[in-house]
């Protein structure tokens, strides 16, 4: 489903990602961990196309419905319209738009693309909510405007309510762990859980094991200075866990 | 400024003046012309250069007839209590004055100050510290007419009370006065809007007074919709006194004009009166917004909360000036200020500057102003959720929009303005 290779890039002239090599197939769940400033969240980056980070070398293929596109040099909008997903470290705030209203341009956008039938208001406004139970959301948060006065475990929430409700091929979370306490993690990763399905793929991005007690990995990669170290099934995130990142490192 | 005609128009007015009204016009008239009209060697008129907009020579108009236009019946919503003014003189045809609610009285402001109204001769000689005095003269030496309305003690009226001043049928280079006084008796609760709307394409100016006098214990939503013609230039004061424990909830929506000015005061003048002065401009174009509003905190325990917000496309440039005057009396005072600006236009301007002058030592103020472009990080946000660039934008915009619009909390006032904006930024239309 996505084959990362020898992915160079980088911001402002500076070289972050030096020479990635991933295969993710579908139905798999990777996580890719890493001590602070080794690329993780410039990977995320890079894969959902923000717009200051710039590719200098290398290709990342996805391949959805027997056809293979690379991601590099094409607009955000369109990953995300092709099933490409990431989950905010942090999520943006934006006044004004009522998350519903939000959402449901997000999703009809997806739809439109993908030749599948728009729902109407009051169609998606049931298909919206039923995705919210399984965050165990707040009714109220959807006539809220965007991730505007929501704390760190609704803004989180709330990114996994998108992921939910824009059902991704392939979802990048991005930390989604960090700021979390233990029972806003836990729900996170059930809704999680429940996305994890055979044909796609979820990369969790994380700094702590503590995540990956809650959704299991089929394989975990080290990311270390712009290049992945070592890759080993989900053992490898109990081993970084007891020994830290240094013996991985020399 | 020249105005055509000027003497045997002044000596027509005066002779159908009562002697104080005779008196009040010769005295304003000598006042403006020794005065003179700012420029922007003043403080005040720093930003705002009048030198293209009084370069004319000008004719007062003449007739007050409305012609009849399509549009108009936009403005004119059944539900509301509705007075229309045509060039300035109160037109009872298109007017519900026949059947108002008990506790509400409409009249001609002519007919009232003939009846020597002292309430009226007291207000309108009072000037405030953010009157452009030459502007102000030049209203009371020269305006034909205006609307007088009253709330009585404890009524409250559940219709909004739509106030039009249609300027119609008038060639290039009219200028009109449109004047009005309200007064809202103690403990009474009224809705108001006052728009000024043209719907011809030419050059024209409006100097527009309105005075509103809230006594104690009184609620009052007021709000001043401003759209006029495209081409035209409006000079405006609103005046707005607040006697104790009174709350005012108000809002200056800027959407017309090539020029406009907008003196916007609130005079606190009891203890624990309630403020809020909000306001919205929404211009594109080559136009020029300046608003000056003043806050004047004579009393203490008032408290006031201010947001006012810009949206400008094309050449566009807005001017804020906003001031909040904390007297020594008015302790714990509580003052809030905030202006946002978002420029869509990269070759719009904004000039803005807080103006807080305290002299009270137990009070709480705050200020801030911000002047950006849509957010790109925003707009990512939105992007990497398949929105395009071209809807993301327009999301973005629209909630700029709507976070001030839905400050404003009656729904026919609302709805009114979102209506005027979907039609100068159709592209926030969803």
């Amino acid at each position: 489903m996505l084959e990362i290779k020898d992915l160079h890039a980088g911001i402002e002239g500076k070289e972050i990602l030096k020479g990635i090599n991933l295969n993710v197939n579908a139905g798999e769940v990777h996580a890719i961990m890493g001590p602070n400033g080794s690329g993780k969240s410039t990977l995320s980056k890079v894969i959902a196309g923000h717009p200051q980070y710039t590719v200098t070398k290398g290709s990342i293929d996805y391949e959805v419905n027997f056809k293979k596109i690379n991601l590099v040099g094409m607009d955000p909008d369109l990953r995300a319209r092709e099933g490409v997903f990431m989950a905010f470290q942090y999520p943006v705030e934006i006044p004004g738009i009522p998350t519903s209203v939000f959402l449901r341009a997000a999703f009809n956008a997806v739809c439109r693309h993908q030749g599948t039938v728009e729902m109407d208001p009051i169609d998606f406004d049931k298909y919206m909510r039923e995705k919210m139970k399984i965050l165990s959301m707040d009714e109220k948060t959807i006539d809220r405007p965007v991730n505007v006065d929501f704390s760190g475990g609704e803004k989180k929430r709330n990114e996994i309510l998108q992921m939910a409700v824009l059902n991704p091929r392939l979802a990048v979370l991005d930390e989604t762990d960090s700021g979390l306490d233990i029972d806003s993690m836990k729900i996170v990763s059930e809704g999680v859980n429940k996305l994890r399905r055979r044909d796609n793929t979820i990369i969790l991005i994380t700094h702590y094991q503590r995540l990956l007690n809650y959704i299991q990995p089929d394989f975990v990669h080290i990311l270390y200075n712009g290049r992945i170290v070592k890759s080993e099934g989900k053992e490898l995130a109990q081993e970084v866990e007891n020994r830290g990142y240094d013996w991985l490192i020399q | 400024m020249n105005i055509e005609g000027l003497d045997s128009y002044r000596s027509n007015l005066e002779n159908n003046s009562g002697s104080w009204l005779k008196a009040f016009r010769q005295r304003s008239f000598k006042q403006w012309t020794e005065a003179g009209l700012p420029t922007v060697k003043d403080e005040e008129w720093k930003y705002t250069s009048l030198a293209d907009t009084v370069n004319h020579s000008f004719k007062i108009a003449s007739h007050h007839k409305l012609i009849e236009d399509k549009q108009f019946s936009d403005y004119r919503d059944k539900k509301d209590i509705n007075i229309v003014l045509v060039n300035g003189v109160l037109w009872r045809g298109l007017s519900d004055v026949d059947h108002l609610p008990r506790g509400l009285s409409v009249f001609s402001l002519n007919d009232v100050i003939v009846h020597n109204n002292m309430e009226i001769q007291d207000n309108l000689s009072k000037l405030t510290p953010n009157d452009t005095k030459a502007f102000l003269w030049m209203n009371q030496a020269l305006f034909l007419d205006g609307t007088f309305i009253q709330v009585d003690q404890d009524a409250v009226i559940d219709p909004l009370i739509h106030i039009i001043h249609v300027t119609s049928g008038i060639g290039a280079d009219t200028v009109v006065f449109p004047r009005s006084f309200i007064t809202i008796k103690e403990s009474a609760q009224v809705n108001i809007l006052e728009s000024y709307v043209c719907f011809e394409p030419v050059f024209y100016l409006s100097n527009a007074v309105t005075d509103i006098r809230i006594a104690s214990n009184a609620r009052v939503a007021y709000c001043k919709s401003q759209s006029e013609s495209h081409q035209a230039a409006h000079i405006g004061a609103s005046r707005i006194w607040q006697d104790a424990g009174s709350s005012l909830d108000s809002f200056s929506f800027a959407y017309g004009g090539q020029l406009v000015r907008n003196n916007f005061s609130v005079m606190l003048k009891g203890e624990g009166a309630h403020t809020v002065m909000n306001g919205f401009y929404a211009i594109d174009g080559n136009q020029h917004v300046d608003n000056h509003t003043l806050l004047d905190i004579q009393q203490p325990g008032c408290t006031s909360f201010q947001l006012y917000k810009g949206l400008l496309s094309g050449k566009s440039r807005a001017v804020f000036n906003g001031k909040i005057y904390v007297h020594p009396l008015a302790q714990k005072t509580d003052a809030y200020q905030l202006n946002k600006h978002l420029l869509l236009g990269r070759e719009a301007h904004v000039d803005t500057k807080p103006q807080l002058e305290i002299f009270a030592d137990d009070v709480k103020c705050t200020h801030g102003a911000t002047i950006g472009q849509l957010s790109e990080e925003e707009i990512f946000y939105l992007e990497s959720r398949g929105i395009n660039r071209k809807l993301a934008v327009q999301l973005l915009s629209k909630g700029f929009i709507d976070d001030i619009i839905n400050t404003i909390k009656n729904e026919s006032i609302r709805e009114k303005l979102s209506r005027l904006l979907l039609k100068k930024f159709p592209e926030v239309k969803l």
